[in-house]
């Protein structure tokens, strides 16, 4: 699957690379079955995705058409952006062409959240999301299209608890959150050096 | 007729200059300046990425409680704390206090929990009864709000068995009037585990910030000063 977005450019670096993401994350999170690798297709929840400055619907889980996850999970990306840009020359086309790479790291919060206690668990939720997430971004063909538009060298760690979310005491919103650290490296054309 | 060199000598030379400037730069790309933004901007973009419709608003009191600043003995310290009461609860400020050094002074990481359960002690003491305040009794007659005060956080602060039988009985009947005094202070805003869920989320995007971000800050300034090498 190629992805239709953009690749990176020099003229909106964070707010391609997440176009990219979003449309990459929508292809998998979608509640359908998916294949990584030579695995057997297993099934996705549908997730809600957003983006640094774009706050969660409550209740998180709900109908589609209402912006909510039937399966009551969200995944939020924010990142730590490149400081360091380095530059190199290629030939792009048959032209001389100056790049731009830099390193940046990604977080996704991977959260779960149950309104009916009786239907499941927040936590396994949260962690069935992290698993496949996971998954998916260390594995170099699921992650090509990503490459193909610039991102690339993408190094997830496993995710981390950052609260499992009871739901047995008052005022708890019963929900559980993960979060997994990417590291990986934007590349894009510096056109003005043409 | 053959010669060898060996620039050797020059080799070490270099390393023992790397040697002696490293820890200059390691612990000059600590200086909180040098992280405030970024870490501000991060702690924004983290909450917002995981608050919720009705939880948005808080966000910019969140952030607004950051501090960067140099702890004792050199290091980075970025803090985060509740826009809603006081950050130090009763066990969090025993810790810090058993922990505590005095002779860390100013700088020390374990001074602000203290000092903030101190400013809750004498908030209480001086907030009316009637509002959730200290009951006052004869045995506070002729002394200052900041004596009482003094007194509560010398008993509540102390472990417990280096108390004596009065003090740990006086413990014992002030903790759930603190601890009320506490919930009601923090009654408003968020609940008390999305509180606890945004103060971890932010400290583990800082972690990363860190991680990530310390080793290249170092590189790029060892690499500026080559030439000095």
């Amino acid at each position: 699957m190629a992805l239709t977005k953009p690749a990176v450019t020099e003229l909106r670096i964070e707010s391609s690379s997440f176009d990219l993401w979003h449309e990459w994350l929508a292809t998998y999170f979608n509640g359908a079955a998916h294949g990584i690798g030579a695995n057997a297709p297993v099934l996705f929840p549908r997730a809600v995705l957003r983006y640094q400055q774009h706050e969660l619907p409550k209740p998180l889980e709900g109908l589609v058409n209402e912006g909510r996850s039937p399966d009551g999970v969200a995944i939020s990306l924010a990142w730590v952006r490149p400081s360091v840009i380095r530059y190199y020359w290629d030939t792009v086309g048959g032209q001389r062409q100056q790049r731009a790479f830099g390193r940046c790291s990604w977080m996704f919060w991977i959260r779960a959240e149950l309104t009916d206690k009786g239907q499941g668990n927040a936590k396994k939720r949260a962690q069935d999301t992290g698993d496949l997430l996971f998954a998916l971004l260390q594995n170099s063909a699921t992650t090509r299209d990503l490459a193909a538009k610039g991102i690339h060298r993408l190094r997830p760690e496993t995710p981390q608890l950052v609260s499992a979310g009871s739901g047995s005491k008052p005022g708890d919103p019963d929900y559980a959150m993960r979060l997994l650290n990417c590291t990986g490296s934007l590349h894009y054309a510096v056109r003005s050096q043409v | 007729m053959f010669r060898i060199d060996s620039n050797l000598s020059g080799v070490i030379r270099q390393t023992e200059r790397l040697i002696t400037r490293l820890p200059v730069v390691l612990q000059q790309e600590l200086q909180p300046d040098k992280w405030r933004d970024e870490a501000r901007q991060l702690a924004l973009n983290t909450l917002n990425a995981i608050a919720q419709t009705n939880e948005a608003a808080y966000v910019g009191q969140f952030v607004a409680t950051m501090q960067a600043s140099v702890l004792a003995g050199g290091g980075l310290s970025l803090a985060l704390k509740s826009p809603f009461g006081p950050g130090a609860t009763l066990a969090a400020a025993q810790a810090a206090k058993a922990a505590l050094d005095p002779a860390a002074g100013a700088g020390s990481l374990f001074l602000n929990p203290v000092q903030e359960f101190e400013a809750l002690i004498l908030d209480w003491v001086s907030t009316p009864e009637g509002q959730g305040g200290k009951r006052r009794d004869a045995r506070d007659a002729g002394k200052t709000d900041q004596d009482i005060a003094d007194l509560i956080a010398y008993i509540m602060l102390t472990p417990f068995a280096a108390l004596g039988w009065k003090g740990q009985q006086a413990r014992l009947k002030l903790t759930p009037h603190i601890e009320a005094f506490v919930k009601g202070q923090t009654a408003q805003g968020l609940p008390e585990a999305t509180v606890d869920l945004w103060l971890r989320a932010v400290l583990a995007a800082w972690r990363n910030l860190i991680r990530f971000k310390y080793p290249e800050r170092v590189r790029a300034a060892l690499l500026a000063q080559k030439g000095d090498l």
